[in-house]
């Protein structure tokens, strides 16, 4: 049985706040899933790329692309934080 | 001869019949009383325009079904094709849908203003409605002085349907009463000649009164006493239907191209669903009859059988047009071309789409792409590029070729004439849009996007200066720093022109990419200007000069990419924040440049 009471559930229901939280946190994940694809194609073209230039570009993009990821997960991080702390409360 | 003679003539002719007879003025009291509630209920349903029918119709135009059933139903439940016409037009100029969909919306509107007939018929002419319109009145006073914008919406709507039903009551009333003093069913005309003279009356009475609505009910009360026959009763809604076309096309003559384009479709709808119903009159009576009995409508019910009838041919109108939708939208974008448009004038923003925020922020952000696409052409001719040449794609060292001539251009002309009117034009439209909650978020945004470009523009006029200065230069070193400053802002330009052609899935990695190039080339921070000093390459006068252009030429690069990311994909609010929270700043740029070796995973990466 999950340890939420249907009070709780009705009270993240009603709320626009909590409501707001989601769809971010959802769009986040979306968000992140395809730069991850995104990452895995140009890691893909960079093995098999012999051009120094397009390689030097190709390379660029993938530490662009994980700094991005980085920031991200970070972000999914905290709101995920921020739930709990509104749960606990 | 005055210009309102014509009204004034109208006023005195109605003040004439209304001494002469009181029923006339309880009919025409009645007709006033009806259009006032028409009104009422459309303002009613502005105050909630700006979000739910917005939301509404943005998901449910997609298909072309969708697109009908939407025009049909919201129709229905405001009352008012006009409201959800207006609405069509704002959501069609600001691009949030096409013609096809714009269309199917109005098909489908003119299906759902039949309701209007049914609710007369079946539920106006068997009750007294007066006596519903009065606590409807009070109540709607009473939540018209609500300080809430919904409440109040919500009072102008209950007082709109009070007022509609006691138009109805008047008219009704009216017709009774004249029915005792003077029978008007002596002048009806049968055969093709009263169809057609019905129909100019209908037509007449519809442009009149501004509303076909109106003359629908009107002949129904007539109707209902007896007053007009059935046969003239028909042809009188059919008129009803061409006359609301011409209302349509006077609203559209203030309107832009796709005002005038829908208000083409929607005559041609019209004027074919009225020649079809006029040729095949007979087919469609019979085809009443057959209805009307399936329907339990009794056979000397000929109110019911109007409102069938007035259903029946529209959606006949609707089976038979509806297949060639594709054509028609290909003939009015075929006949009707967009006026080519005046420098200093805006193309999308437009006043009367201030009422619907969704549609006004849309149209300001393409707006604003345009301004980027003259700032665009600013910057390309001071850096002495010609604009066409740098859309095209060529390699880094044909960027680098100096310029067979360079101009020194007068910036101050450019900007009042190119980009300050446009610009302003874009900063009254954006302060005057009544953005709430989340919208005022993209409002933010787009203005600071609009100061961006702004900024560009200013500090290529500084950086232009020197540049023409330096170009004509002897000294190679410090040519060769102009050339690469130039170089740089010439490549980012064409990059930048292209994503706001086509953005692509991956707008925020090219914007990214565009960024870490930007820093990579700021020749203060990479200590390449440093070197020139050390090695004495350039003097000390040149090496200020260069200092301060290269930092014009970052701030112009860094504002242009601002406005990128803010204007060149359409705003969700969710999503421009993420996008803005996972953009990298200049900080994090250099470290990404400083520190070629690839880690083997980002730091305290995990899976999302």
């Amino acid at each position: 049985m999950s340890g939420k009471s249907n009070l709780q559930k009705f009270r993240e229901f009603m709320s626009k706040d909590f409501r707001e939280q989601l769809k971010k946190r959802d769009k986040l994940r979306k968000m992140l899933a395809r730069m991850r694809e995104k990452q895995r194609e140009l890691e893909a073209e960079l093995a098999a790329e012999s051009q120094p230039d397009a390689r030097e570009r190709l390379e660029m993009q993938i530490r662009l692309i994980r700094e991005q990821r980085r920031k991200g997960v970070g972000l999914l991080h905290e709101l995920r934080q921020a739930r709990r702390e509104e749960e606990s409360r | 001869m005055p210009r309102n003679l014509p009204l004034i003539l109208a006023l005195a002719f109605l003040a004439w019949a209304f001494w002469s007879s009181p029923t006339l003025t309880e009919i025409a009291a009645g007709i006033a009383v009806f259009l006032l509630g028409m009104r009422s209920l459309e303002q009613g349903f502005r105050a909630f325009t700006g979000g739910t029918l917005e939301e509404l119709l943005k998901r449910s135009t997609d298909r072309l079904w969708k697109s009908l059933a939407f025009g049909a139903v919201a129709t229905t439940v405001t009352q008012s094709s006009s409201l959800v016409t207006v609405i069509t037009i704002s959501f069609l100029s600001a691009g949030l849908m096409g013609l096809q969909q714009g269309i199917g919306v109005i098909f489908g509107a003119n299906l759902g203003t039949t309701t209007g007939a049914w609710l007369m018929a079946g539920f106006g002419i068997r009750v007294n409605i007066g006596a519903y319109a009065m606590p409807l009145l009070a109540f709607g006073v009473i939540l018209g002085f609500n300080r809430s914008r919904s409440l109040k919406g919500l009072g102008l709507i209950l007082t709109g349907i009070g007022f509609l039903f006691l138009g109805i009551h008047f008219m009704k009333e009216g017709f009774e009463a004249f029915q005792d003093s003077f029978d008007l069913s002596q002048y009806a005309v049968g055969g093709i000649a009263g169809l057609l003279l019905y129909t100019g009356l209908g037509m007449v009475a519809t442009v009149v009164m501004q509303s076909s609505h109106a003359t629908l009910i009107l002949t129904i009360a007539a109707l209902a006493v007896g007053h007009i026959t059935y046969d003239n009763a028909l042809a009188l809604s059919i008129g009803a239907n061409i006359g609301t076309t011409i209302t349509a096309l006077i609203g559209a003559v203030g309107a832009n191209i796709e005002g005038r384009r829908l208000a083409g479709a929607h005559l041609v709808f019209n004027l074919v669903t009225a020649l079809i119903a006029l040729s095949f009159i007979q087919v469609f009576v019979a085809a009443v009859e057959s209805g009307g009995a399936w329907l339990g409508i009794s056979p000397d019910n000929h109110t019911l059988k109007l409102a069938l009838f007035h259903t029946l041919f529209n959606l006949t109108g609707i089976i038979m047009m509806v297949p060639f939708i594709g054509r028609l939208v290909w003939g009015l974008e075929t006949w009707m071309k967009p006026r080519p448009v005046i420098v200093s004038e805006p193309k999308y923003i437009r006043p009367a789409m201030l009422e619907f925020p969704d549609a006004a922020l849309e149209a300001a952000r393409k707006e604003l792409i345009r301004l980027f696409g003259r700032v665009f052409k600013t910057v390309a001719t001071v850096l002495n590029y010609e604009p066409a040449e740098l859309r095209k794609s060529v390699a880094r060292e044909a960027y680098l070729l100096a310029p067979a001539r360079v101009h020194m251009h007068d910036m101050d002309e450019i900007y009042l004439s190119k980009i300050k009117p446009l610009h302003g034009q874009i900063a009254d439209y954006l302060a005057r849009i009544p953005v709430q909650g989340k919208r005022s978020r993209q409002l933010v945004v787009l203005r600071s996007a609009s100061q961006d470009l702004l900024e560009a523009v200013k500090d290529t006029k500084h950086l232009q200066k020197n540049l023409v200065r330096y170009l004509h230069s002897t000294h190679r070193a410090i040519r060769k720093e102009y050339l690469e400053i130039r170089a740089n802002l010439g490549e980012l330009l064409h990059r930048l022109e292209a994503l706001s052609r086509d953005p692509g899935e991956d707008l925020e990695l090219s914007l990214a990419e565009l960024a870490a190039r930007v820093e990579a080339n700021d020749i203060v921070t990479n200590g390449h200007l440093d070197q020139l000093i050390r090695e004495r390459a350039i003097s000390a006068e040149q090496a200020t000069s260069l200092m301060n252009d290269s930092a014009y030429a970052y701030r112009i690069a860094g504002n242009l990419l601002a406005a990128a990311r803010a204007t060149f994909i359409p705003f969700e609010e969710v999503d421009a924040e993420l996008r803005e929270k996972l953009a990298l700043e200049s900080g994090e740029l250099r470290d990404i440049i400083r520190s070629p070796d690839e880690p083997n995973a980002p730091r305290g990466e995990q899976g999302p």
